[in-house]
């Protein structure tokens, strides 16, 4: 009895001088996130998303109706080729420096050191030439605005600048880049500590901050898995999720929408998580993709795989959210039709599997293992195209070799998938010209997944590219539309909201287009009940 | 078994391993270059596929290669993994230190906890605690680790708030709060073997007249159990302690994924997802030398306290 009263006695003493969430007189708000973070420093892309909303600010945000706001900058323009930018009254650095507009010029540069294509060209391995985006920059006398000329006109340029970080001229041009000067920053709180046994990453006001919140610091916990993060969400542990610009997974959402202790957000937005892209240079018949189209079962893709308000999409990919959207008519499985297609493209039907010159048609589906609505995704389309008579191998990779075989920056432009499943956010489809053009364009020096080169295709994004305001860029966007009706490049699986489960211990919690909840305004505004 | 014959056989496994881990990627289907980088082979430019064929000196002939290798063990980089750029070995032991945390912790109280409650239950088969405790082991023994460990973080951590369920805290004491759930989760996943091995070698020897007479002479039933049943049954159990490390450091790999602790195991699982082969082998390489290791631990364990091996090895 002496012993175990002796072990309780230890368990209690532990128990009170180590609790997991200690209550202090501190306004510390705990978020859950399952990115991975090594570093914790500029340039670990986790991290950066992460630390986009609390210290690495980007120059302007997008609300969630899609109205740009200035967040380090202010923007004006007068010419959709001419954009300045002027850095906001009382912005500083978190070691006391001014921010000024050299910084962002100097990120510019920076980035052109490490690839980009900014003010420079940059020429690959093989000799290609990617063409600077700017032809011209211009400091202001007081260096606070820059003003810069872009190569091709582009009346959404600020969607651009929604995920662009600037670094610090001051400490980056010195030589040696410290750890200390990769965790300068300019937002409202900076990086005050990282423990990566502890798994937390803890940001503390910055005082130069000309803005100031109630929430004395910002604490991270980074989860191995979903299930305990979901867990700790629903136990008051956590306030909210932060996974770049996705809501609560499908498969959570029904439970955490009961707990009394959370509230659910949700978006009128839309993404296309899941997409089945054609490498066009590989697939390169018409008929056969479209064909494809017609095969594939929506209602039964949105219903095992989407989440609770995922619909049926349409022929022109991009959700009714987007700029530009025009109506195309929904997808729909019509294996009359498909058959049809694939006579046109010289295929027939032997011992149930369509045939050209006695080779079975068989594509090869690469898609990633470690996103749980890809594997599925996966394995429903093999179903339903060998059901029509398309032989399916899949090919499952880590993030990595997907990422080698999908994008040409990470395959120095050697895209070599057949079929790909992708997932898009509202982000990723407005970079660029928008409308995910990035991902359908070969030229795209980062993405170009779908290898499209026509001329077709090219006019439809010249006239996105060169629109001089928005109802010109609406006419691109109808052509676009149009193109991704009739060529199917890729095809939408479905659409899906965004819902985010956020604890009913906060309020003032705001939604950012590109970073979801997790984002700098959602820090400012927020207020313990 | 003689105890040097058992570690000669722990050398040669070993000594296997390490061949194997060497002919493994050069044997399997496709191209070694893309095993032992982790990179799509149809992806890889000529510039890159010509620069990976020198770096991992797949230019020369195996022989050479296999020299290169052993180099590397050698030398106790224990290759590069090109995925993390970094040498392995620095990348597994800044992890092997987190996962010993875990599993020496879970192996020795399992260790002490089945003896215990074994040689009990052996001396007082039939009774409330053997009939109460059995089917408990048995039961335990049948849960799956990760339902063991989600179970008891929603009971004692959600339900109860009685321990954290995250990471490994920071200070001493926070960091021993923090091990209390992981290290409990391998301990009853190690528990339920240990106790029904002590439990079944005790029976046989709680029947044999040495107890027997004990027993009639009215010794104290804890005499009994230590000093007549134990001695009988020692050798045995701690070559079985023993081997449990590694079935310990097969069971961090989902306990370090459950509790998001940064050790071996997430380790392992980081390099298996992204096909790190390098890392892989490197993680193979030192679970076999930690085997080896408590395989001759336990030896010389056993030697020092069970005079029948002394006698046999004079």
């Amino acid at each position: 009895m002496k012993k175990l009263l002796l072990f309780i006695l230890f368990i209690n003493l532990i128990s009170v001088s180590a609790s997991p969430v200690k209550e202090s007189a501190e306004n510390v708000i705990h978020v859950g996130t399952t990115a991975l973070i090594e570093k914790a420093e500029y340039g670990e892309y986790n991290y950066d998303m992460l630390s986009s909303a609390v210290s690495e600010l980007p120059l302007i945000y997008k609300d969630s109706v899609g109205v740009y706001h200035p967040l380090v900058a202010s923007f004006s323009s007068t010419d959709p080729a001419i954009w300045s930018f002027t850095i906001q009254e009382g912005m500083t650095w978190s070691d006391g420096v001014k921010v000024t507009a050299r910084d962002i010029l100097y990120t510019l540069i920076y980035e052109d050191e490490n690839g980009s294509a900014n003010l420079v060209d940059q020429r690959d391995s093989k000799g290609n030439v990617t063409k600077s985006k700017y032809v011209a920059y211009e400091l202001s006398d007081d260096e606070m605005t820059i003003t810069l000329t872009l190569r091709n006109a582009n009346v959404r340029e600020l969607s651009n600048m929604t995920s662009f970080r600037i670094v610090p001229e001051h400490l980056y041009s010195d030589g040696e880049i410290t750890l200390s000067d990769k965790r300068t920053t300019c937002g409202p709180y900076v990086l005050s500590k990282f423990d990566k046994a502890a798994l937390i990453i803890e940001f503390t006001p910055n005082i130069y901050y000309p803005e100031k919140g109630e929430l004395d610091k910002v604490c991270y916990h980074l989860f191995s898995n979903e299930d305990t993060m979901y867990m700790a969400l629903l136990n008051g542990d956590i306030a909210f999720t932060a996974i770049y610009n996705s809501g609560v997974s499908s498969a959570y959402l029904d439970i955490l929408a009961q707990s009394e202790s959370l509230s659910i957000i949700s978006e009128e937005y839309e993404n296309v998580p899941l997409a089945l892209s054609f490498n066009v240079q590989k697939i390169s018949s018409k008929e056969l993709r479209n064909a494809i189209s017609y095969a594939l079962d929506y209602e039964e893709l949105s219903k095992y795989i989407g989440g609770v308000n995922a619909k049926v999409a349409n022929r022109g990919f991009v959700p009714s959210s987007t700029v530009g959207y025009v109506e195309t008519p929904k997808l729909t499985r019509d294996l009359a039709k498909a058959d049809e297609l694939m006579k046109m493209a010289g295929y027939e039907k032997l011992n149930g599997y369509y045939t050209k010159d006695n080779k079975i048609l068989e594509l090869t589906l690469t898609y990633r293992l470690d996103k749980s609505i890809q594997y599925s995704g996966a394995e429903l389309i093999k179903n339903q195209l060998e059901e029509f008579g398309i032989k399916v191998k899949l090919d499952g990779l880590d993030s990595a070799s997907y990422n080698a075989k999908t994008s040409n920056k990470f395959s120095d432009n050697n895209i070599s998938f057949e079929l790909a499943l992708f997932g898009y956010t509202a982000n990723g489809m407005g970079m660029g010209a928008g409308l995910g053009t990035i991902y359908v364009d070969k030229n795209h020096s980062v993405q170009g997944g779908c290898q499209v080169d026509d001329d077709v295709f090219k006019a439809a994004l010249v006239k996105l590219e060169s629109a001089r305001n928005i109802d010109e860029y609406y006419e691109g966007a109808k052509l676009m539309q149009q193109y991704y009706q009739e060529y199917i490049p890729f095809i939408s699986l479905y659409h899906d909201g965004i819902s985010y489960a956020v604890s009913n211990k906060y309020s003032g919690y705001v939604v950012d287009s590109n970073f979801g909840i997790n984002n700098v305004n959602t820090f400012l505004a927020l207020k313990r009940n | 078994m003689n105890r040097e014959r058992s570690f000669k056989i722990a050398i040669y496994c070993f000594l296997f391993i390490i061949i194997l881990n060497f002919i493994l990627p050069r044997m399997m289907r496709g191209n070694p270059i893309a095993y032992l980088t982790g990179m799509d082979e149809a992806s890889l430019s000529v510039a890159q596929y010509e620069y990976y064929e020198k770096a991992l000196h797949l230019d020369k002939n195996i022989f050479i290669q296999f020299l290169y290798y052993l180099k590397s063990l050698v030398d106790g980089t224990l290759g590069y993994s090109f995925k993390k750029q970094s040498y392995v070995a620095p990348l597994v032991l800044s992890r092997l230190r987190v996962t010993l945390l875990l599993v020496l912790p879970s192996a020795i109280l399992a260790a002490i906890l089945g003896l215990v409650l074994g040689l009990r239950g052996a001396y007082n088969k039939n009774k409330y605690l053997e009939r109460t405790l059995t089917p408990i082991m048995v039961v335990l023994n049948a849960i799956p680790l990760f339902l063991l460990s989600l179970l008891l973080i929603m009971t004692l951590s959600f339900s109860y708030k009685l321990f954290p369920y995250s990471g490994l805290g920071t200070g001493f004491l926070d960091r021993v709060y923090h091990l209390v759930l992981p290290v409990l989760a391998i301990t009853l996943a190690l528990l339920p073997s240990r106790y029904l091995l002590v439990r079944n070698m005790g029976c046989e020897r709680a029947k044999s007249k040495s107890v027997l007479y004990a027993s009639q002479r009215g010794l104290r039933a804890t005499t009994i159990r230590y000093s007549y049943i134990l001695p009988e049954i020692i050798s045995a159990y701690i070559t079985n302690v023993g081997l449990s490390i590694g079935s310990g450091i097969a069971g961090s790999v989902i306990v370090e994924k459950i509790f998001s602790i940064n050790g071996m195991g997430s380790l392992l699982n980081e390099a298996i997802f992204t096909l790190d082969y390098p890392l892989l082998q490197g993680i193979l390489f030192i679970t076999t030398l930690a085997m080896l290791i408590a395989v001759g631990l336990t030896n010389i364990f056993s030697f020092l306290i069970d005079p029948r091996e002394r006698r046999r090895n004079a």
